[in-house]
């Protein structure tokens, strides 16, 4: 899923907050805006981000379109007014998860 | 490193041993020059594609897995829209058009029982279900014959399914017909309509509207399909 198996199940939920955020991306951008904003510590693997990447499309959450760079097709995913609002469904659920988990596992956050 | 046109000839051939689908070829040939922008010039230029597909997608075989993966998440969410909207039929609004075909097949089957009237049904029935035939064929060859690289799509495998499922009905419907024909010693060109005589009319006419919401159902399925654009 990721090199962090604790992110499993909030895969779908990263590409759509960071599709709500950056309007329009592609595959190789998302995994390196991951990246980037996590310092190295989540790479997201190329072998969920696809898979994700096209369910969330053919669930109508997401819509893509192509254009041309350097003579060859490079497709661009963006957020639908559908996947709008299920970014905002499923921010609230892992913002539940994680103070559930912080309960659970008495954890503070400045300490992690 | 920047490769030059042998380079990603190398790269298009060696994707397309291995890929299967349009989308993944396309989405993975991008993914891996971007990549490769990345990484300083090597001597071998098959070595560092190795290293990528490895570090990226966990080689060849994991390369195949996410195309399978993708493949199933696609098949998944179209075969959940297609009996969404069969389903919808039976629901308000679209169910006033369920009733009013039932209503129009269902006088039929009852009250007429002329061969003619028989025959028109039964080619209302192959329309139905040969038009979603058409549709799917009409879409492989609108964005089909543009494709550079694998011709196959993601979607093609669960919508060939969806088109030929009422085909194998059909199939099984001439199977049985021939069956019951047999186990009396007689066959004729009637066979078609004897079988009427031993299904009742309700059989029918669910029969006939299943496969009008079927043949509906498919075309508000791929619709969206014909505003795709591959450019290139």
């Amino acid at each position: 899923m990721s090199s962090n198996p604790m992110l499993k199940g909030t895969l779908q939920t990263i590409i759509l907050k960071l599709l709500e955020d950056n309007s329009q991306m592609y595959g190789y951008e998302i995994a390196q805006k991951v990246k980037e904003i996590t310092t190295g510590d989540i790479v997201l693997t190329e072998g969920a981000l696809y898979p994700a990447l096209h369910k969330l499309e053919a669930e109508g959450l997401l819509e893509t379109f192509t254009e041309i760079v350097d003579n060859r097709v490079r497709k661009y995913y963006r957020i639908t007014e559908q996947g709008g609002k299920e970014v905002t469904d499923k921010l609230n659920e892992a913002r539940l998860f994680v103070n559930q988990l912080q309960l659970l596992l008495n954890l503070k956050p400045n300490t992690i | 490193m920047k490769p030059d046109e042998e380079q990603m000839q190398y790269l298009k051939d060696y994707l397309r041993a291995v890929l299967k689908y349009h989308e993944t070829y396309e989405e993975v040939y991008d993914h891996i020059l971007l990549a490769l922008e990345e990484r300083p010039q090597e001597k071998f230029f098959a070595s560092t594609v190795d290293a990528i597909i490895m570090d990226d997608f966990g080689g060849n075989n994991g390369l195949m897995m996410m195309e399978e993966n993708c493949r199933n998440a696609i098949a998944g969410e179209v075969w959940k829209q297609y009996w969404r909207c069969f389903f919808s039929y039976l629901k308000f609004p679209y169910v006033i058009y369920t009733v009013f075909i039932s209503m129009i097949l269902g006088y039929i089957a009852i009250h007429v029982r002329y061969k003619v009237i028989f025959l028109s049904e039964i080619i209302w029935v192959l329309s139905a279900i040969m038009i979603p035939v058409l549709l799917f064929a009409g879409r492989k060859f609108k964005i089909g014959y543009k494709l550079d690289g694998p011709q196959k799509l993601l979607k093609d495998g669960i919508l060939g399914k969806l088109v030929s499922k009422p085909f194998q009905f059909i199939i099984w419907y001439f199977l049985l017909s021939v069956l019951i024909r047999d186990t009396q010693g007689i066959f004729n060109y009637h066979l078609i309509f004897d079988l009427w005589r031993y299904i009742s009319p309700l059989i029918l006419i669910a029969v006939f509207v299943a496969a009008t919401i079927h043949c509906l159902s498919f075309i508000r399925l791929i619709k969206g399909e014909f505003k795709i654009s591959i450019m290139g």
